[in-house]
């Protein structure tokens, strides 16, 4: 997956998340509303404190306004007051002198006190700082203060000038003594006054608030400030058309007011004016304040949010972990709340649904176990089942193999059967039919042999017949075989006489009995003697013996013996061994023959081969230990063995 | 442990709200030195400190001033400036010529405002070229030359008055405004001026000792050698039955009858108002020098001692009356 899709997967799980959209809902309903509360207060108590702070300049403008307009108009008062009250023009020039100095000692406005005449001489001048004599008076004439005075008959107001003298900014007053009777105007007192006092009281508004009042006048012209320096330089204020927040006299952001002063027709202008900083320090103040106490309530708010967030949001998290694990399979978890609230109860219904879920499961286990029990059991059954008929199987196929072994042992069988009943039968048949056919021609000892050889095949036969129908009664259980006392040696004897020429060698003590059928046994040894014949090597040996209640009788021969892996094999039916070149096939059923009826005899019949001799051992009972057995198998049919 | 974080957070979000709220500003306490060089000055550094309290300036908690306590002079006075140019005050004070002078000398280089109040001809004292635009790290007040009028108020109290002594010590330069001021207005007055040159205190007591005889009034000029022996000179004078006038209220304090001149304590408030303009920003170099008020005072009992009359129309423009007993 890119990087890109991780990140969308990453966002998407972050913002669908119970505990993001909780925070941003109660960040959104409380915190927020928090913060905009003082930028939306603090903003309209900002632009109430700005009005409020307009009106205050306002205020002190006009107040200043006042207290100038007062003390220069004050002043042209004072002058009036002279001429109206003290009727200075009906004094003479000394008193008049006296009356002007005594208006300059009470009045520390006033620098200088001149009055002039109707052309516009000076009659008298005082001064503050100089002693003006006589030929220090001069003409005022072509001087506006003067000349508009005169004209207008009201009283002037002129510019404000620095005095370098004084030393002080004056301006210059002029009132017209007016004749009210014709409305000359015989004089005018011209005065000049000190514009310091303003200074002064520009100042204590300064010094008060950090607030700037200063004057201006018609041009803009700086002329009253309580920065003399300031005024030297003619600084110029541009005023606006409003009042409100504009820029100072050195520029600066303020809140400024102004009110006019119409002094005759000189207008100067009081500006009032407060840096908006210092002017909203009190909305700013209260702003921090209140912005400090909003994000510390904020901060509390978040930190409220975030506990409650994760009061809510971390027992969810935990019930969801506790049902993974349970899931898992550790169903011994368990919530385990304390909580008394909603939390709580969910917690403990968790717990209770788990420790259902755990007590359902045990149960359903024990019955799966149970059933499982059951099923392992039938399965179990089923297997023994299965594996008796896997092992009836496995005995039927050993039947049917035994079965085409001994349909193919019977074939094989009835074709030995065949060839060798054929055989001797042929021999038989031969030599009946020369002696039939051809008797005169034979001698009487060629005669005797030919019947000799008849009587021998036909023995063969005879012996082969037996040996079928033992194996068949065998089978079927109707071969009887008894067990007397028999003479061994009579036995072998017997055996000797019928096949003569093969046995080199016997050692038989004489008068040695042992339980036996004497037909069977004489059967027995005569198979032995003849497969010695047949299949061993040319010398024969026949010894008997008796051990341990036992009688042996042992046939040897110095054949090429058996491998061990055939020395039982030989006594199954049909089988042969070895089949020796040049010699009749064999029906296999000799030694099989031999050992069922040993064994009938309580005995029983062995190959080894040791020594490089191959050994038969028929081992019958001796009748010594059991001179009373005489016993006779089970079977209804007598014995056909002949004697 | 969750406990402990949550309570630490609180804890320091208190703090920080605390902190946050606080308004307490660091106010810095201005260092402003203080010299004189005569007792009067004193009274001048009186006025000065007054008018910076009235000012918002107050003392201790606004503004420590670094004073000597008395007037000094010579190598003192030197070592004194040299203090505060080293202690690197905000502003200088100072009072009398002799003062401003060596302040000029000392300070001028230091960077460090000075505000005479007062140094009766800046110019002549040579610590400025322009009383308008003085330039340099000097400003204040200078006697207004108002020595005229003075004179002309002699007169106006005591009109019989022909010809005046004037004793000056001539290498003063404030002696030497002051009688330049009067020289050539006295004819005007229908006065003759006895320019009795004083140049040291022996001058002044050969002076007292061979007292002319007809002269009709004394007029002291701000001088600093003469007025040192004002008793002395007040006593003959009043024992000759003449009229005083002094330059300032000490004189009329000391007995002469008349002064129209700076009050001491004035002038300081006055030099007041120039040093909070500097401090708060102005060039002491563009701010113009002011004149002194004048104000008249009389000393009635010293009228009334040599038998002077004073003229009520007088009398009520004086700002200051001293009545005896």
């Amino acid at each position: 997956m890119s990087v890109r899709s991780n990140l969308a997967v990453q966002a998407r799980t972050v913002t669908q998340s119970l505990r993001t959209r909780f925070m941003f809902i109660m960040l959104g309903l409380a915190v927020i509303p928090l913060l905009m509360l003082p930028l939306l207060a603090g903003r309209n108590a900002s632009m109430q404190l700005e009005q409020q702070s307009v009106a205050f300049q306002r205020q002190v403008a006009a107040g200043v306004g006042s207290e100038i307009e007062a003390a220069i108009v004050g002043r042209v008062d004072d002058l009036e007051q002279l001429v109206l009250v003290a009727h200075l023009l009906d004094h003479s020039e000394d008193e008049q002198g006296v009356l002007l100095n005594s208006l300059l000692s009470s009045e520390r406005m006033f620098q200088e006190i001149a009055l002039v005449d109707a052309d516009g001489d000076e009659v008298v001048r005082v001064a503050r700082d100089e002693a003006v004599l006589p030929d220090h008076l001069g003409s005022r004439s072509g001087e506006p203060s003067f000349e508009r005075a005169r004209l207008t008959a009201r009283s002037y107001f002129g510019p404000v000038g620095f005095d370098h003298e004084a030393r002080e900014p004056l301006m210059t007053v002029a009132y017209p003594a007016v004749d009210v009777r014709n409305g000359n105007v015989p004089a005018v007192l011209i005065a000049s006054l000190r514009f310091k006092p303003v200074w002064a009281l520009l100042g204590d508004h300064e010094m008060t608030a950090h607030r700037e009042v200063f004057v201006t006048n018609a041009a803009g012209t700086v002329v009253g400030h309580r920065d003399p320096t300031r005024v030297l330089r003619e600084e110029v204020y541009l005023q606006s058309d409003a009042d409100g927040r504009l820029p100072g006299l050195d520029g600066t952001e303020s809140v400024v007011a102004t009110v006019d002063l119409e002094l005759g027709d000189e207008r100067l202008t009081v500006v009032a004016e407060q840096p908006l900083s210092t002017a909203l320090e009190a909305s700013n103040d209260a702003f921090i304040v209140t912005l400090y106490v909003t994000a510390f309530a904020a901060f509390l708010g978040v930190a409220a949010i975030a506990l409650v967030t994760r009061q809510v949001i971390h027992p969810i998290e935990q019930l969801a972990a506790s049902a993974e694990r349970v899931a898992a399979g550790d169903r011994t978890e368990r919530v385990r709340t304390t909580r008394l609230d909603e939390i709580g109860e969910l917690g403990r219904a968790f717990d209770h649904m788990t420790a259902e879920l755990q007590s359902t499961i045990d149960d359903l286990e024990e019955r799966v176990a149970a059933r499982t029990f059951e099923l392992e059991a039938a399965a179990m059954g089923q297997r023994s089942l299965i594996s008796r008929l896997e092992a009836q199987n496995e005995e039927l196929a050993s039947v049917r193999d035994r079965l085409e072994e001994l349909v193919r042992s019977k074939d094989e069988f009835l074709g030995s059967v065949s060839h060798e009943l054929r055989t001797p039968l042929a021999s038989v048949l031969g030599f009946a039919t020369e002696l039939r056919d051809n008797y005169e021609l034979f001698d009487p000892e060629e005669r005797e042999q030919f019947v000799a050889l008849i009587a021998e095949q036909g023995e063969d036969m005879a012996h082969i017949i037996e040996d079928l129908l033992v194996a068949a009664r065998a089978d079927s259980d109707g071969l009887v075989v008894r067990s007397v006392p028999t003479d061994i040696s009579q036995s072998v004897e017997s055996v000797l006489r019928q096949v003569s020429g093969v046995v080199t060698e016997v050692e038989v003590e004489a008068g040695l009995e042992a339980l036996a059928d004497p037909g069977r046994l004489r059967q027995i040894l005569r198979n032995l003697v003849v497969n010695a014949r047949r299949y061993g090597g040319a010398e024969v040996s026949i010894d008997v013996g008796e051990r341990s209640g036992e009688v042996a009788i042992r046939v040897r021969d110095n054949g090429t013996g058996l491998p061990r892996s055939e020395w039982e094999s030989i006594f199954e039916p049909y089988t042969r061994s070895h089949h020796r070149e040049g010699q009749p096939a064999s029906v296999g059923l000799g030694l099989t023959v031999s050992r069922i009826l040993a064994r009938r005899m309580g005995g029983d019949l062995s190959y080894r081969h040791e020594d490089g001799l191959s050994v038969f051992e028929l081992t019958l009972r001796s009748s010594r230990v059991d001179l009373s057995a005489a016993s006779v198998s089970a079977g209804s049919a007598e014995s056909d063995t002949p004697s | 442990m969750a406990i402990d974080r949550r309570r630490s957070l609180f804890v320091i979000a208190v703090a920080l709200v605390l902190f946050g709220c606080s308004t307490a500003t660091t106010e810095n306490v201005l260092s402003i030195g203080l010299v004189t060089n005569n007792v009067n000055g004193l009274r001048n550094v009186e006025g000065f400190q007054a008018g910076m309290a009235e000012l918002g300036y107050e003392a201790g908690t606004d503004v420590e001033y670094i004073f000597a306590n008395e007037p000094l002079s010579g190598d003192r006075l030197d070592e004194a400036l040299e203090a505060m140019v080293e202690a690197d005050v905000d502003l200088i004070f100072t009072a009398g010529t002799p003062t401003g002078v060596a302040a000029h000398r000392i300070t001028r280089d230091s960077g460090i405002p000075v505000v005479f109040g007062v140094i009766a001809d800046p110019i002549r004292a040579g610590v400025m070229e322009d009383l308008t635009a003085p330039g340099g790290n000097m400003t204040g007040v200078k006697l207004g030359e108002d020595q005229s009028r003075r004179l002309q108020w002699l007169i106006e109290i005591d009109a019989t008055i022909r010809r005046v002594l004037v004793p000056f010590n001539p290498d003063d330069t404030a002696a030497s405004s002051a009688v330049s001021q009067i020289e050539s207005l006295a004819p005007g007055l229908g006065l003759d001026l006895v320019l009795a040159p004083a140049a040291s205190d022996q001058a002044v007591t050969d002076l007292l000792a061979a007292f002319p005889a007809d002269v009709d009034a004394m007029f002291l000029v701000p001088d600093s050698v003469v007025n040192a022996r004002l008793a002395d000179l007040i006593r003959v004078a009043t024992a000759a039955g003449l009229p005083t006038s002094g330059p300032s209220i000490a004189q009329v304090e000391g007995g002469a009858v008349m002064s129209y001149g700076f009050v001491h304590h004035e002038a300081g408030v006055q030099a007041a108002s120039i040093a909070v303009q500097i401090l708060n920003g102005a060039d002491p170099g563009s701010v113009p020098v002011q004149n002194t008020e004048s104000f008249l005072a009389i000393n009635l009992a010293a009228a009334q001692e040599i038998g002077l009359e004073i003229p009520d129309d007088v009398l009520r423009q004086a700002d200051v009356v001293i009545r005896g007993g």
